[in-house]
């Protein structure tokens, strides 16, 4: 026996049951009455589920109604049903005095209910003091969401059980009129932007839509997360449907946008593209740093930054010339090397023998199409002559070299430095800078030979000798005596053991 | 004064002015490498110097003051002792030192190695003929 057999059966069990008299025939009122599904208000912002309420409408008390039936059909696709609740309609003390049996069946897909008022449990008739009008709610069913899909559309319809709704006091089906169900629609998942034809640079904001579920004319919310992969690489997950983000890169980039709802443990996907273009109108920012004096033989470094509207930028092409007395000296654009996003580095090592004064770099970069230009001058100075100079370190033949105006490289061959003296372990060094001093750890030294109290130094910059100190002078002087008084004294001891001898 | 006991003191006498040429070879030894300790490490150079120089003044200090006491045998061993050790010190700060810290003191240099050896000979000598 399948369901719907059953609660019929069941109803017109107690039917039978309890009937012994035929109600007597009596005439027909002119409406119908009917069934309408209506969702309950839904007042929550993410409800875990909602109620769709089961009511009866223009019913008569002349069609002396005693009993409901309906099979409430849904899609399990997205919905499932957690609880049915008895209705008040039919339960109405001013008809149900002895009572309501009620009975109800969830199948997947389905709702089954069947409703009937008792009657006399002694004559087993409805001898009621009314019978049941007006209208009002024969059951609500809650419902629990478990999938969402962009733009799906279903319906909860209260369908007829074996063709029939309603019974009379005479076990007679009333006639009725065609149910109003109700339609869940569901929103669609997509997302926009502004400006639709946004500049690099520029701030994109990105809108998605709020997934919901219209029941009837009620709104059902979703807890989601959206989560935002803008196609540069950058992401960023919100609770919040609005979010900005600028691009950097000009191009066409794939926006892909999932939805996540947690309660469901459903990810949905939508992807856009998004043509990033570039403002014409905003020239591009090429800032320098050559720093301000250089001397021959020092390895300089300059500096360059690209920017479009405040924001640092790869330029497609750049360029570099350095200028000295009006004539181009050197193009450095082939030197020119990418430290990070728009920050160049040009190194530059200064010739030995570059004339002093003041040098001019140029500097002309574009971005697609956009061009920006900029010019730096520094100054190459002669000597340190003016500066206490020392030099820190030497790696691979080039010195780090502390001046009380900078820190600076210079190569150690270019600027012609040679080992002066030393003095303890500080050694002066002279070179075409001028004089510079440095810690004889940096140089290598060795001391190759002593002489009394003078010692060879060996060093990367060549050899020096050098006076050790005064009680070396003294010791060797020492060392000189004592040698003199030996072979003195070894003479006289010899002379004296002769003549000892002798005797 | 008999001729033994002149022999005696003028073997101590050079004995004595063996060990105080160890010292001045000391001194000149420990402030060389003080000086350059401040361009190349020399701990190990200096250890060695301390040592040696201080063995060899002892020995040589006390092989003198035997001799003096009338122990001229075992003075003149020592003495001898202590003055091939002295020139051993002499040869390895001359010749295989790095840097040679007394190659620039030859030939004159060696005089100061002459009067312990000849101490111990004179002494060694002595006991021989009596």
């Amino acid at each position: 026996m399948n369901i719907h057999a059953f609660v019929s059966v069941m109803l017109f069990a107690s039917l039978l049951f309890s009937t012994v008299v035929a109600f007597p025939v009596h005439a027909q009122p002119t409406t119908q009455p009917w069934l309408e599904v209506v969702p309950s208000t839904i007042t929550e912002t993410a409800p875990e589920s909602f109620d769709v309420g089961v009511y009866i409408r223009g019913l008569d008390a002349e069609w002396e109604l005693i009993g409901v039936q309906f099979l409430l059909t849904y899609d399990p696709t997205f919905i499932e049903v957690t609880n049915v609740t008895i209705g008040t309609f039919m339960g109405n003390t001013s008809w149900a005095i002895h009572g309501t049996f009620s009975v109800w069946r969830i199948e997947e897909g389905q709702v089954v209910y069947g409703e009937l008022i008792l009657p006399d449990a002694t004559s087993g008739e409805w001898n009621l003091p009314e019978f049941p009008s007006g209208e009002g709610l024969i059951a609500a069913v809650t419902f629990k969401p478990i999938s969402y899909e962009s733009g799906a559309s279903f319906d909860i319809s209260a369908e007829a059980l074996l063709g029939q709704y309603f019974l009379d006091a005479n076990t007679d089906y009333i006639p009725f009129a065609d149910p109003q169900n109700t339609t869940v629609t569901y929103g669609l998942l997509d997302f926009t932007y502004q400006p639709p034809t946004p500049f690099a640079g520029e701030i994109v904001a990105f809108e998605a839509t709020e997934p919901i579920a219209l029941i009837g004319n009620e709104t059902l919310s979703f807890n989601t997360v959206y989560m935002w992969n803008f196609g540069d690489g950058a992401q960023e997950n919100t609770t919040d449907p609005t979010v900005s983000h600028i691009y950097s890169k000009v191009g066409t980039h794939d926006v892909t946008l999932t939805y996540y709802f947690p309660d469901m443990s459903l990810t949905i996907t939508t992807t856009d593209t998004i043509t990033i273009g570039i403002d014409m109108q905003i020239a591009l920012g090429v800032t320098v740093d050559v720093g301000s004096i250089y001397f021959r033989g020092e390895v300089a470094e300059f500096n360059v930054l690209t920017t479009h509207i405040g924001k640092a930028v790869n330029a497609t092409q750049i360029n570099a010339v350095l200028y000295y007395n009006g004539t181009e000296l050197s193009d450095l654009s082939i030197s020119v090397q990418l430290v990070g996003t728009g920050l160049y580095r040009i190194p530059y090592s200064i010739p030995a023998g570059a004339q002093a004064g003041t040098y001019t770099l140029l500097v002309e970069a574009n971005y697609y199409g956009i061009a920006g230009t900029t010019l730096k001058t520094f100054l190459v100075s002669p000597t340190l002559t003016t500066t206490v100079a020392k030099i820190l370190t030497i790696e691979n033949g080039v010195a780090t070299i502390s001046t009380d105006i900078q820190v600076m490289k210079a190569n150690i061959t270019a600027i012609n430095a040679r080992l002066a003296t030393i003095n303890g372990d500080i050694a002066t060094i002279n070179s075409t800078l001028g004089t510079m001093t440095t810690s004889l750890s940096n140089l290598n030294a060795t001391i190759t030979s002593i002489n009394g109290n003078t010692a060879t130094i060996n060093t990367t910059l060549g050899n020096v000798q050098t006076k050790l100190s005064d009680t070396q002078t003294t010791a060797t002087q020492t060392l000189y005596v004592a040698s003199i008084l030996s072979a003195i004294a070894v003479i006289l001891a010899v002379i004296i053991l002769l003549i000892l001898r002798k005797k | 004064m008999s001729k033994s006991i002149n022999k005696n003191i003028i073997s101590a006498i050079l004995g004595f002015l063996g060990a105080a040429n160890s010292l001045v070879i000391g001194f000149y030894l420990l402030s060389t490498i003080l000086s350059i300790s401040q361009i190349q490490s020399m701990t190990f150079q200096s250890a060695i110097a301390s040592i040696a120089i201080g063995v060899a003044f002892t020995s040589l200090t006390y092989g003198s003051f035997e001799i003096l006491k009338g122990n001229t045998k075992k003075g003149a061993r020592i003495n001898m002792a202590g003055g091939i050790f002295f020139i051993l010190i002499y040869i390895y700060y001359s010749e295989f030192s790095q840097p040679s810290f007394l190659g620039w003191l030859n030939p004159i240099g060696i005089t100061l190695l002459i009067p312990p050896l000849l101490s111990g000979t004179i002494g060694l000598l002595k006991e021989t003929q009596s």
